[in-house]
Order: structure tokens, then C-alpha cells, then sequence
């Protein structure tokens, strides 16, 4: 087949466009498997969708051409990003009780520690066991926390004394 | 004027994170090379422990989505603080010279 002789390729942009054109159940095309009117050469699972890259013989004209086209039922936004599924939330009890015993910016440093650590946790074992991580570290923050916010009481209560007493 | 083990940590932590040195990271070192791992809590008192002391000091960085819109405070050393630290782990030292540490454990 010389250049002159095959047509620019066609990308079809979604799956029933690409079924329709292929005439082939989804489920049989495979990785390199001869289709018979066409080889898929890529395929990519999305979720619960296969979306494959298929070469396909051109039928019209497949005996006096011998054209090929390519049909991609590639993301017709190849640059989109992908699906984005909501991350979930840390637990706010948890949140509350960090930002009871800090000043706001020294809580803003700590809960977004637990929240970014929480992404990760879940993102590695699931929500539920996150969640249950993000209690576990916020809970082992609080002692030296109280501690800290104790202590600070205590020296100021002490300085307000000791002005009282010298006025 | 006096460190405890974790502000020695943390303080040595900072130097060695320049300039990524945040809550996270700062624990995760500490974890790393010290092999405990203090908790968040710990970490940010000791931190504001060195602020007040002014042996460091922060500064706000990036808010992230994964920090759920929270920012990142970075830490640094000052002057002072190097020179709480230079003290301090001379007297690590010098202590455990005096104890003859190092051909105690050889």
C-alpha cells in the first residue's frame, strides 16, 4: 500500500460511535487480537469503561483500496484530567478539639498535617481505616498539647498575680 | 539555655530539611533518622517552645487542597538558635566523652 493510496485517519471520539463503525461486541477486543476487520493496539480501563485504540480496514473499499483508518475511542479530551472521585473529609470532632487548644494559626499548621496525612491514609487504605488514623494522631496530639496550653496559663496567670501585687 | 531531646531533634530536623521543613516533614525525619516518631502535637509544641525562645521562626507557605485549604508554616534556625544548638550538642558531647561513651559501646 503506497502513501498516496491511504486516507487520513479518522479518530471517532466515543465508544458507540467506535462500536457502531467496528461492529464488534467491546468485550472481544483485546490487546493485539486480531478483530478481523480491524487490531486494537491500545487498550485503557477507565472505572468500568474500555476505551481502545483500534486500527480498522476501511470495508468499502476494502477490496479495490486496501485503505486503513484508525478509530480511537480514546478520552476525546485527551488533556482532561482524570475523573475526579471527592476525596472524603477528616472527621471534624477532631479538628475542634486541636483548634480548642491552639492559637488559630498554630492550628491551621497542625490540622492541615492530620488532613494531609488523612489524604494519603485514605488514598492508600480506604476511608474508614483513615478516619479511624486520623482520631489515633489527633487524640496522641492532644496531651502535649493541654500540656503546652496548661503551662501557658499558668505563666500568665503568675504574671497577672505578681503585676496585681505590685500595683 | 537548655534544650530538651525533642527541641534538639526538631532543631536538627530543620537544618537538615532546608527549606522544606514543615510539621510533616520535620516528623518524618525525625522518625527516619532517630527511629520514634513524635506525634503532631509534640512536634508543634516544641516548635512553639523554639518560637517563643526565638531559636526559630516560621513562615506561612502554600495553602493545598490535600491540606484541606490549610498552609503549610515553614521553620528555620535563627542566629540564636544555631548557637542554642552548637551549645547543646557540644554538651552531648563533651558529656559523653567524659563518660567515655564511644569505647564504652565499641
Amino acid at each position: 500500500m503506497s502513501d498516496d493510496e491511504k486516507k487520513t485517519p479518522v479518530v471517532a471520539t466515543n465508544l458507540e460511535l467506535f462500536l457502531s463503525e467496528v461492529k464488534f461486541d467491546h468485550t472481544a477486543l483485546n490487546v493485539g487480537r486480531d478483530v478481523g476487520l480491524g487490531e486494537v493496539v491500545e487498550t485503557v480501563q477507565l472505572g468500568n469503561v474500555s476505551f481502545s485504540k483500534v486500527i480498522v480496514f476501511d470495508t468499502d473499499v476494502l477490496f479495490s483500496k486496501n485503505l486503513e483508518r484508525v478509530f480511537s475511542t480514546a478520552d476525546p479530551k485527551p488533556d482532561a484530567d482524570p475523573p475526579q472521585v471527592d476525596a472524603p473529609d477528616p472527621p471534624p470532632a477532631a479538628d475542634l478539639l486541636i483548634s480548642l487548644l491552639l492559637t488559630s494559626r498554630r492550628s491551621e499548621a497542625v490540622i492541615g498535617d492530620l488532613t494531609e496525612r488523612f489524604q494519603k491514609d485514605s488514598r492508600e487504605y480506604g476511608a474508614v481505616r483513615a478516619r479511624r488514623l486520623y482520631w489515633g494522631r489527633a487524640l496522641r496530639s492532644v496531651w502535649p498539647l493541654l500540656r503546652r496550653a496548661v503551662g501557658r496559663a499558668i505563666r500568665l496567670g503568675a504574671f497577672v498575680e505578681a503585676v496585681r501585687r505590685f500595683f | 539555655m537548655e534544650l530538651t531531646t525533642l527541641e534538639q531533634h526538631a532543631m536538627l530536623a530543620i537544618m537538615a530539611l532546608q527549606p522544606n521543613a514543615y510539621g510533616i516533614s520535620i516528623q518524618d525525619h525525625i522518625s527516619q533518622k532517630a527511629g520514634y516518631e513524635p506525634s503532631a502535637g509534640s512536634i508543634y509544641a516544641a516548635l512553639d517552645r523554639l518560637e517563643e525562645k526565638g531559636f526559630v521562626k516560621s513562615k506561612a507557605g502554600e495553602a493545598t487542597p490535600e491540606r484541606g485549604g490549610k498552609r503549610k508554616f515553614y521553620f528555620s534556625l535563627t542566629a540564636p538558635g544555631r548557637r542554642a544548638l552548637d551549645h547543646s550538642m557540644n554538651a552531648v558531647h563533651s558529656l559523653g566523652d567524659a563518660a567515655g561513651w564511644q569505647e564504652a559501646v565499641a
